[in-house]
């Protein structure tokens, strides 16, 4: 048998999962109802947690991508677009996909290695045995904490590199934070962030959701766990590049960009 | 003290298979209340996954399982629920929660179940579980920072504090010292006294089977081998029976 019959089969049966996996969740937890204090506690570990992450990927990126950009404006003589262009390009595009990948590999890697680790140890069967429902206490708390959380990291991230960009300005001239700020919000509208922050939502559920998902299902021993961890990753970043291909579509139907 | 007419567990040809691998095979088995059954068997003989389909962790594939007068094949997951309540697991690791502290281990499934139990109450209730254990002091340690012992001792507080009706243990002395591992075992027929519970015991430490059994059965390829007293499956001419006596 061919190579692709088999890597198709796979990627048949790990879609399968995913979707009895998302059914199961909205029948048994889709909602973490008096398990408060534990989505609180999840959103400080996805939020508050990766801000330093989060922070100095995007300072670095707004940086990198203004020096980059700078020598191409010269040429054509539209350097004084440089504020506006790179603006657009990270509100729409950059901030949001960079930190989704960021997450998946920190937040997802982290709940695939976690609840794997419970699984494998029976500590989830330990859970379910005792009547408590470990959909609604593991997985609800963490799905709904990455979905509330991303957006607002996205919003970090996105200040975090325009200032990164604003100081790369500053390398080779003098331009004042006001002003940099100014050129960029003339250019960018507030249809730009709505889009935006709308995918953010869902690159949030679904890193959580493939970050538990794969926790839950770990099976082999602590081999079990790494290929959890490792495979969160994998899927959770593919799936935020398709729903960032969806998200484009609909936001050209929509008529925002 | 055992009540022979008060059947709590009944199996009858209970089959389990995994693929082409046959575990259980047309098992049965009762429980009376009050009583301690063991049940001996060779690693991957199929002990554990037949308490598991005990609480339907694993569904088995056909024969019929009462727990409690409940057919459990037949119970919603709402009845389920309501079912486990009334059923202690005390997993062979311990399955502690390792990101809660000892007491909260202990409260966890407490606060949620019943409401009404909270506060200085529960702290009670968890203070008093882990004095039956010998283990008074420990509820603000860390399952990491606990010996396996003492994790055994937590992981059947844990259980007690739920005052189940029935108790399952999956091999309570795996990976404990000769010595630790009779403490346990004259833990658990301690407590089985004090809070009259009954137990399925499924281990191959014949010592622990000697101390907590009323009665044994020896499960040898997924099928129901022999029963009866430890006396007398201890002096069972059948070599495959006599070798866990040995």
């Amino acid at each position: 048998m061919s190579l692709f019959p088999k890597a198709f089969l796979l990627i048949l049966s790990e879609a399968a999962g995913i979707f009895l996996f998302l059914l199961r969740f909205l029948r048994k937890g889709a909602w973490p109802a008096g398990e408060w204090k534990e989505l609180l506690k999840q959103c400080f570990n996805i939020g508050n947690k990766s801000l330093p992450l989060v922070g100095t990927t995007a300072f670095i990126i707004g940086l990198v991508l203004t020096m980059q950009s700078r020598p191409t404006l010269q040429l054509f003589g539209a350097e004084s677009w440089l504020p506006a262009m790179v603006g657009i390009s990270i509100v729409r595009e950059i901030g949001p996909v960079l930190t989704a990948l960021i997450c998946a590999g920190k937040v997802g890697s982290s709940m695939g290695a976690e609840l794997g680790s419970m699984k494998v140890t029976e500590q989830i069967d330990a859970m379910e045995v005792s009547a408590v429902n470990p959909m609604r206490y593991l997985v609800s708390t963490r799905v709904w904490a990455c979905t509330f959380m991303l957006p607002l990291l996205v919003i970090f991230g996105d200040a975090i590199a325009l200032t990164g960009s604003w100081i790369a300005v500053n390398i080779n001239g003098i331009v004042t934070f006001d002003l940099f700020f100014k050129k960029v919000f003339a250019n960018v509208a507030f249809g730009d962030f709505i889009p935006s922050i709308l995918k953010s939502y869902f690159f949030g559920f679904i890193i959580g959701l493939i970050g538990c998902y794969k926790g839950y299902t770990a099976e082999k021993g602590t081999e079990g766990v790494g290929q959890a961890a490792n495979s969160a990753v994998v899927i959770a970043s593919l799936l935020v590049f398709v729903i960032d291909l969806l998200a484009v579509q609909i936001s050209q139907i929509l008529g925002f960009i | 003290m055992i009540n022979n007419s008060e059947i709590l567990v009944k199996m009858s040809n209970v089959h389990k298979s995994f693929g082409s691998n046959q575990v259980l095979q047309e098992v049965s088995l009762e429980l009376c209340r009050g009583e301690n059954l063991v049940v001996i068997g060779k690693s991957g003989s199929g002990k554990s996954v037949l308490i598991k389909c005990l609480v339907r962790l694993i569904n088995h594939d056909s024969g019929s399982i009462e727990v409690l007068n409940h057919n459990i094949q037949a119970l919603t997951e709402k009845q389920l629920d309501a079912l486990r309540t009334k059923i202690g697991f005390l997993f062979q690791g311990s399955a502690l929660y390792d990101s809660m502290t000892v007491e909260e281990n202990m409260g966890f499934a407490m606060q949620r179940l019943n409401k009404k139990i909270q506060g200085a109450e529960l702290n009670k209730l968890i203070e008093e579980a882990l004095d039956n254990v010998g283990l008074k002091y420990t509820g603000k340690l860390m399952p990491s920072e606990l010996s396996g012992g003492m994790k055994k001792r937590v992981a059947l507080a844990r259980t007690i504090i739920m005052k189940p009706e029935i108790i399952l243990y999956d091999e309570p002395t795996t990976g404990l010292d000769p010595v630790t591992s009779r403490e346990i075992s004259r833990l658990i027929v301690d407590l089985q006294g004090r809070y009259q519970m009954s137990a399925i015991i499924i281990t191959h430490d014949m010592s622990c089977a000697k101390i907590t059994a009323n009665r044994m059965m020896a499960l040898i390829n997924g099928i129901n081998y022999a029963t009866g007293s430890y006396d007398s499956l201890s002096k069972n001419p059948d070599l495959l029976v006599h070798s866990f006596f040995e």
